[in-house]
């Protein structure tokens, strides 16, 4: 493998950080095309979820503005969200910075996609060298799977990143990039304070979503893999970062929420409910055998009708070879990262929903793995190219131009093939995925030309959404004024699911959901 | 909520519908039409690609009843194909409603799907209605679409997976009430447009802008956007807010302005502010330069210059004699006769096709000496009109255009002036037109059906001015 045989390892210092300092800026390439793919197909803030917990980041930071929240309640009774607030910052960062609006929410998703990118970036440089980061990248900036993702406020592909993040300095600080050119740091104190940072990144990433405490055990596996004398240094600074983390929360959460160990006792509500959901055969697990779990990436990743399917069993063979060779410390690393990251998350509590079965098939829950599959297939990529091959006869062949040929013609087909998928994904506010935005527009100019009164009529279940995009504003501001919800107005007519005239007793303009995915009744 | 209040925009995703509303404290009326016989009768299933079968005359409708496809099946209303569920109700410019009340034993999706067929259609056009989650209690519920305004007959379709049972079903026609706006998104149904005269309007522009040094701003119209998305390369062009800060509306300056006609009168249909609006643009040729005019299927599409300060664009002639010396014509008949002194001259027949009101006499009229319009002019007609509305009707079409004969040439040559949709209340309207230079005699001539009045017709010949192109395609003059 090349990045075995570590080109410039053997090179002064100076020429490898001029190098560096190319790949990096090769990645810095690479994730503003990925953004800029992202920001053409773009999707817009309608997603239940991604309402969800935008408006709660919202309501932290512009508390003074009534968003109507409907709060997802906890069975412990408690908001979930009151635990993401790591995740949430972003998204209320920039609503305390761009105000109300679906500008705020822009601006988080383009956040999280960085972070994805950093993410996977650092964690492909430290265990499999500086090319197969960049090449790692392209598949990211290209993946069908990360575009759809990263064009949503979800946790997903945040909490990966942040873990990726973390591992990539608890694998930098235990020497397992040694064999890439990414020498572990000398000092002790380093050697300390890089896997605290990584420990406490792995909490943040427990944070964001609590299945992924998962990496914060192979976050402790890596610092394992650290050479004998410096192991329980390594392993004390994880520790010790994932307890800084968890004092930080149990400080804001007695703070906020006046219960510092809500964190524990929800969690203990989690097993609770999934065992007595499992025990009485409804709820979790419902209609969900162990194969079916076993295969739910796959069926997922055939459903995009993109290169993603492939991309991913080619990922899993790799992940096998990095298992069959174990002996090399990086090699071992990436393997339980890639099959725990597979296996557990596949399996890992995602809803607690009494309706919906929990393991239900999205493909954002993909994102848990998606880096580490882009890595693997990345790593053959660059093996495939870069790596020399003794044998005599195939040499000759092998060696040539042709696997390079063969190598540049499956990277477009694989790349293009992700790229149309996206580009004809109804998902994206591209390709019609552009109610709101629409209706937002529509609502502006109807008011001006019209002169009609720039009131919108909400109910309960709509003003969520229509407060993101038509945000109160003072009279005679730029943006349509909403009425918030009163008990007059959420009277509905029995016929009538998402929206209705109600008893409206001045004119307002009123929007209205009728969608057929749902098993909820509508009328128009 | 369509029956009561007025529609300001349809969204469509797939199955996903966003409609916003208008929602008034009074409620609007709508003309309601039921369609159809009692259900079921005259409503069919489909077994197969080649069996349709007649569902019987009473009673509930189960899907999936006895037919092949146990899973899937479509019901659809009337018999034959293009269907007409009668005369009244089968044109365009409306909302179909279907109403029906429907249990199943599970949660089972039951679609609607409206065909309709334009005049002389072989092939049905599909308009999606939404679907409706279906459940054990037996309830109403209600979905519809707009009928655009090409539509003369129409089907309704039903599909539902077997077990779904109807207990009845009503088809409706609701008319268009004037504060409707029938704007859609993501093909909610089919929208009219011209896109070989946005290309075209937006290569003229493209080249007078270039030739004349004259500034790349659109003004904020209609169709601006859409004819700038059709430039090649957007280099430069910008579209000009409708309303500048200082807060005056057109006539803009130092702007181009592109009226895609066609386009802005489907939208105005009786509409209050929106008539209002088209009416702003309806004397801009007098004060602007006039660059292009491109004449297609949905009918003009003008292009002017408004210059910083308006021009000043000699009268050549006027001509206000209206009634004296008008005639109507009855095609039927071969009728001509000449029309009451007094009075507005209103429209009789109810064929749009058949009735003219026409100034002048004798096969080639020659306007008298004093107000002769010589070629090379801008003619132009401003009247008084209104019509008489039926129940259900948003407004009548009236179309005017001029007949003009060359230098010893016995046979006119027509030129389309353009047509206004004519609400209840009467408004003024000015329509023109290029008189070639070889033109030397000429007649005014205006169409439209029974109810439609006219009054205090003037007719102006307008020089023209430096700047003024008169460039056509399509055949405007």
């Amino acid at each position: 493998m090349s990045s075995d045989s570590a080109p410039s390892q053997d090179l002064p210092a100076t020429p490898r950080a001029r190098s560096s300092r190319r790949w990096i800026l090769a990645g810095v390439v690479v994730c503003l095309i990925g953004l800029g793919i992202r920001g053409w197909l773009h999707q817009q803030p309608f997603n239940s979820d991604d309402v969800q917990y935008f408006t709660h980041a919202q309501q932290m930071s512009l508390p003074a503005i009534n968003f109507e929240t409907v709060r997802t309640e906890s069975p412990s009774g408690y908001s979930a969200n009151s635990l993401r607030f790591v995740f949430l910052s972003i998204p209320a960062v920039y609503s305390s910075l761009l105000g109300t609006g679906p500008e705020p929410f822009y601006g988080a998703i383009f956040t999280m996609a960085v972070l994805s990118f950093i993410g996977i970036f650092a964690f492909a440089w430290v265990l499999s060298g500086p090319r197969v980061a960049v090449i790692a990248s392209v598949v990211w900036a290209t993946s069908y799977a990360t575009i759809a993702v990263d064009t949503r406020l979800a946790p997903d592909n945040m909490g990966t990143a942040l873990a990726l993040l973390g591992l990539a300095l608890i694998a930098y600080a235990a020497g397992l990039g040694r064999a890439n050119g990414v020498e572990a740091p000398a000092s002790r104190k380093k050697r300390f304070v890089y896997p605290a940072l990584g420990g406490f990144l792995l909490w943040a990433a427990f944070q964001t979503r609590a299945s992924f405490f998962i990496f914060a055990l192979l976050g402790v596996t890596l610092a394992l893999l650290a050479d004998r004398d410096k192991r329980w240094l390594v392993v004390a600074g994880v520790v010790a970062g994932g307890v800084i983390g968890e004092l930080v929360e149990m400080i804001y959460l007695a703070g906020t929420v006046g219960d510092p160990w809500l964190r524990f006792k929800l969690l203990l509500n989690f097993g609770g409910s999934v065992a007595a959901s499992g025990a009485s055969g409804s709820g979790a697990y419902a209609g969900y055998s162990a194969g079916d779990l076993f295969t739910r990436y796959p069926r997922i990743l055939w459903g995009t009708d993109s290169a993603e399917f492939i991309l991913h069993f080619v990922g899993l063979a790799i992940f096998i070879w990095w298992a069959t060779a174990w002996r090399k410390k990086h090699r071992l690393a990436k393997a339980v990262c890639g099959l725990v990251a597979y296996g557990f998350l596949a399996f890992a509590i995602t809803n607690l929903d009494p309706v919906v079965p929990l393991m239900r098939e999205k493909l954002r829950y993909y994102a848990t793995a998606a880096p580490l599959f882009h890595i693997a297939v990345a790593e053959l990529g660059d093996m495939f190219v870069f790596r020399k091959f003794d044998h005599r006869r195939l040499g000759r062949w092998l060696n040539g131009r042709l696997r390079l040929v063969a190598a540049g013609l499956l990277a477009v087909l694989a790349t293009a093939a992700n790229l149309v998928a996206a580009a004809d994904s109804k998902q994206f506010a591209k390709n019609g995925n552009d109610g709101m935005l629409v209706a937002a527009e529509v609502l502006e100019t109807d008011s001006e030309e019209s002169g009609r009164p720039r009131v919108l009529y909400q109910d309960m279940r709509t003003s969520r959404v229509t407060n993101i995009f038509c945000p109160t504003r003072p009279a005679g501001g730029e943006r349509a004024a909403t009425r918030p919800t009163s008990a007059a107005t959420s009277r509905l007519a029995p016929t009538v699911t998402f929206c209705s005239t109600g008893s409206a007793s001045t004119p307002t303009s009123a929007v209205c959901f009728y969608t057929a995915r749902e098993r909820t009744t509508t009328t128009g | 909520m369509i029956e009561t209040q007025p529609l300001v925009a349809r969204h469509r995703r797939g199955a996903e519908l966003i409609d916003i509303f208008f929602i008034r404290a009074k409620p609007i009326e709508r003309e309601i039409v039921e369609l159809g016989l009692p259900f079921p009768s005259g409503w069919s299933r489909v077994r197969s690609n080649l069996e349709q079968v007649p569902l019987a005359t009473s009673g509930e409708v189960t899907f999936g009843g006895g037919g092949k496809n146990k899973r899937l099946e479509i019901i659809f209303s009337g018999v034959g194909a293009p269907w007409r569920p009668g005369v009244e109700a089968a044109d365009g410019e409306r909302f179909v409603q279907v109403i029906t009340n429907a249990r199943a034993p599970a949660m089972t999706r039951l679609r609607a799907d409206l065909f309709w067929w334009g005049a002389g259609d072989k092939k049905p056009q599909r308009q999606y209605m939404g679907a409706v989650w279906v459940g054990p209690e037996q309830r109403e519920y209600s979905l519809w679409t707009y009928l655009p305004q090409d539509a003369r007959a129409y089907r309704m379709l039903l599909r539902a997976k077997a077990g779904l049972v109807l207990a009845d079903v009503k088809m409706r026609a609701l008319s268009r009430h004037p504060d409707d706006r029938v704007r859609q998104f993501g093909d909610a149904w089919p929208e009219v447009r011209d896109d070989a005269g946005l290309e075209v309007t937006a290569g003229v522009l493209q080249r007078d802008a270039k030739s004349r040094s004259r500034p790349k701003v659109l003004y904020d119209e209609l169709s601006s956007e859409r004819i700038i998305d059709e430039f090649p390369e957007r280099s430069g062009w910008l579209v000009a807010p409708r309303r500048d800060p200082a807060g005056r509306v057109f006539p803009a300056s130092d702007t181009y302005v592109a009226l895609d006609w066609g386009q802005l009168l489907r939208q105005t249909r009786g509409s209050g502010y929106e008539s209002a609006r088209a009416h702003r643009y309806y004397r801009a040729f007098e004060d602007s330069f006039v660059v292009h005019r491109y004449r297609g299927k949905l009918g003009f599409i003008d292009v002017l210059f408004a210059p910083p300060e308006p021009i000043e664009r000699p009268v050549l002639a006027e001509d206000r004699s209206f009634p004296v010396g008008w005639s109507r014509l009855l095609n039927s008949t071969k009728e001509d006769d000449p029309i009451a002194a007094t009075g507005p001259a209103t429209f009789a027949s109810e064929d749009p096709n058949d009735e003219y009101i026409y100034s002048g006499s004798g096969p080639v009229w020659r306007a008298p000496p004093d107000s002769s319009l010589a070629g090379d002019a801008i003619v132009s007609v401003s009247f008084d009109a209104r019509a008489e509305l039926g129940p259900g009707m948003t407004g009548k079409t009236l179309r005017a255009a001029l007949f003009w004969w060359p230098e010893g040439s016995a046979k006119a040559i027509r030129q389309p002036m353009g047509e206004v949709r004519l609400g209840s209340r009467a408004r003024q309207f000015t329509l023109w037109t290029y008189l070639p230079r070889a033109a030397t005699s000429h007649r005014m001539v205006f169409r439209s059906s029974a109810g439609a009045a006219v009054s205090s017709v003037r007719i102006r010949a307008l020089g023209r001015v430096e700047g003024d192109s008169f460039a056509q395609r399509g055949g405007a003059w």
